[in-house]
């Protein structure tokens, strides 16, 4: 029987090879698809008038004419929630 | 044993307990997250990345999840929004000072000092993310400078879609992970339950624990499915079964004398989660139920541990504040026919008890203050838990734990919790790669007492 100490040496080799074999197996596997599960409009405070300047239609997260790449169902482009962020020039 | 790592933590303040004077813990933790690739990155980057959105969204104070945070994960980690195309993968990197108001009796791990320890106590890599369509992880290799071990940490891969179910809404999913309660959305249950950063560098001492806030961790193999139901039942079952040792080497999680689990073990999760406007209420119940061979000796009966937990949050995702209230009973039966028979335990039949409640007030994400109470109650056994005072008592499997003259697992004791997340809403430079969060922890133990009714650390 191997010592303990022989079994954790050879262990940890052996988890880094599977680690960056695995790492680099799933990286490779990777495929930014839209996800199916969304958020619901209630959880991120969504509203259907704009709050200041920003609004949906303004919102980097918006997918025209009528949904969001994070919030489920219908979406206005004059509405709000609290995930907006800056649509990209 | 597991090193203390980030997704699946001890209670420090256990380890007190072990003080023969008066005790008390004070660690500075400071955690930061690596985006490995470019890019901005907050929150766990990975996720950030792969959602364009800071950590605040997902986080109260990284870890501790918002209700957002929770439907992320339940939705399979998969939610994108961002413009990261690269593949999801981060690191973590945290380093603790741990003082204790008694030095310990000799030096945590070699090369350290028996107090005021500046120690890298993790090093951690993630697969974090959507892989592929609505398939994704939660996996975390960590490393432990101070052990010199690296290996597989509570990691998780489900895939998640919705269906209609009674006209409602309903997410359902199918996951498989490496400890218990990993797959919960909840911060009240073991895996991520609070604190949790802490000290790994502090005394040890037998951590009277139920087993599934511990007994687990990364030696077993579950698979299961969950529903998520109108945004407001949440309802899990998994079935885990043990490692086998060539398993375990291969993932440096154990080896031919680690505890096995024998039976396909139950684990179960009903909670409910109601929320008006910015208030969530939620109230669960989960449990699990496992047969273990104590240091793979088989051939004389098992220990069976049935864990049956309570557990309640009110959190108030406001802005710029939120709090955070969590309650946790967890109540474990324990059979201990293996452990009798090894004279490690003195009863067949056991109970244990343990008991946890803390609140966090975050300040716009960035500003943390926890406060936690946590009490273990259970039946007196002197040879499981231990009796240097009584001859008749030996300690035979505790000769590690020298300060230890409790026979009871009695204890209780408080933490206290600062954090500063300086990037939680984002970094102030475009294109930081890091995330930090800076910690300072002060645990203490109310009272310890043994059977004898000797008071072993006081405040």
């Amino acid at each position: 029987m191997r010592e303990l100490g022989e079994e954790l040496k050879l262990s940890r080799r052996r988890v880094l090879i599977s680690a960056l074999g695995s790492t680099s197996a799933l990286a490779g596997m990777t495929r930014w698809t839209e996800a199916a599960v969304k958020v619901p409009q209630s959880v991120v405070h969504y509203q259907t008038a704009p709050k200041d300047n920003q609004s949906c239609g303004n919102c980097n997260q918006f997918a025209a004419p009528n949904a969001c790449k994070l919030v489920d169902g219908d979406i206005t482009p004059t509405g709000w929630c609290r995930l907006w962020t800056k649509k990209a020039a | 044993m597991n090193p203390q790592r980030f997704g699946h933590k001890r209670t420090p303040a256990f380890v007190l307990a072990a003080f023969p004077q008066g005790a008390a813990l004070l660690v500075l933790v400071a955690a930061a997250l690596l985006a490995v690739g470019g890019g901005p990155a907050q929150a766990l980057p990975a996720y950030a990345r792969q959602t364009g959105q800071p950590c605040a969204v997902c986080h109260t104070a990284f870890p501790e999840l918002t209700p957002f945070g929770r439907r992320f994960k339940i939705g399979g980690y998969t939610l994108g929004g961002g413009d990261w195309k690269g593949p999801p993968i981060a690191a973590m990197y945290i380093t603790g000072f741990t003082h204790t108001n008694a030095p310990q009796d000799a030096p945590p791990a070699p090369g350290l000092h028996t107090n005021d320890n500046l120690v890298s106590q993790q090093i951690s890599g993630f697969v974090a993310g959507q892989l592929y369509g609505n398939l994704g992880s939660f996996i975390q290799v960590t490393g432990n400078p101070v052990a010199g071990t690296v290996g597989l940490d509570a990691s998780d891969i489900r895939y998640a879609d919705t269906l209609n179910l009674f006209g409602k809404t309903t997410v359902w999913g199918i996951d498989a992970n490496n400890a218990p309660t990993q797959e919960d959305p909840w911060n009240t249950t073991p895996a991520f339950g609070w604190p949790q950063v802490s000290s790994t560098i502090a005394p040890a001492f037998a951590p009277p624990l139920t087993h599934i806030e511990n007994g687990y961790t990364t030696t077993v193999g579950g698979a299961g499915a969950y529903l998520w139901w109108n945004d407001l039942i949440y309802a899990d079952f998994t079935a885990y079964k043990g490692l086998s040792v060539p398993e375990l080497q291969a993932l440096n999680d154990g080896n031919s004398t680690t505890d096995a689990l024998t039976n396909v073990a139950p684990y179960w999760r009903l909670a409910v989660e109601p929320h008006w406007g910015s208030h969530y209420l939620m109230l669960g119940t989960f449990g699990m139920y496992g047969q273990i061979a104590p240091g793979r000796q088989y051939g004389i009966g098992t220990d069976n541990f049935l864990d049956v937990g309570f557990d309640s949050q009110y959190q108030y995702d406001g802005d710029p504040c939120s709090l955070t209230v969590k309650l946790t009973d967890i109540i474990e039966r324990q059979t201990l026919n293996a452990s009798q028979v090894l004279q490690n335990a003195s009863n067949v039949n056991n109970w244990l008890n343990s008991f946890k409640a803390n609140a966090s007030f975050v300040w716009d994400h960035t500003y943390s203050l926890g406060f936690g109470y946590f009490n273990v109650s259970g039946s007196h056994d002197c040879f499981l838990y231990g009796s240097g005072a009584n001859p008749t008592c030996s300690p035979v499997n505790f000769g590690s734990f020298n300060n230890s003259f409790v026979r009871s697992p009695n204890g209780d004791g408080l933490i206290l919790d600062l954090a500063y997340i300086p990037f939680s809403n984002g970094a102030p430079f475009p294109y930081s790669k890091w995330n930090v969060r800076l910690g300072l922890q002060f645990s203490s133990p109310i009272i310890c007492i043994s059977m004898e009714a000797q008071t072993i650390s006081t405040d």
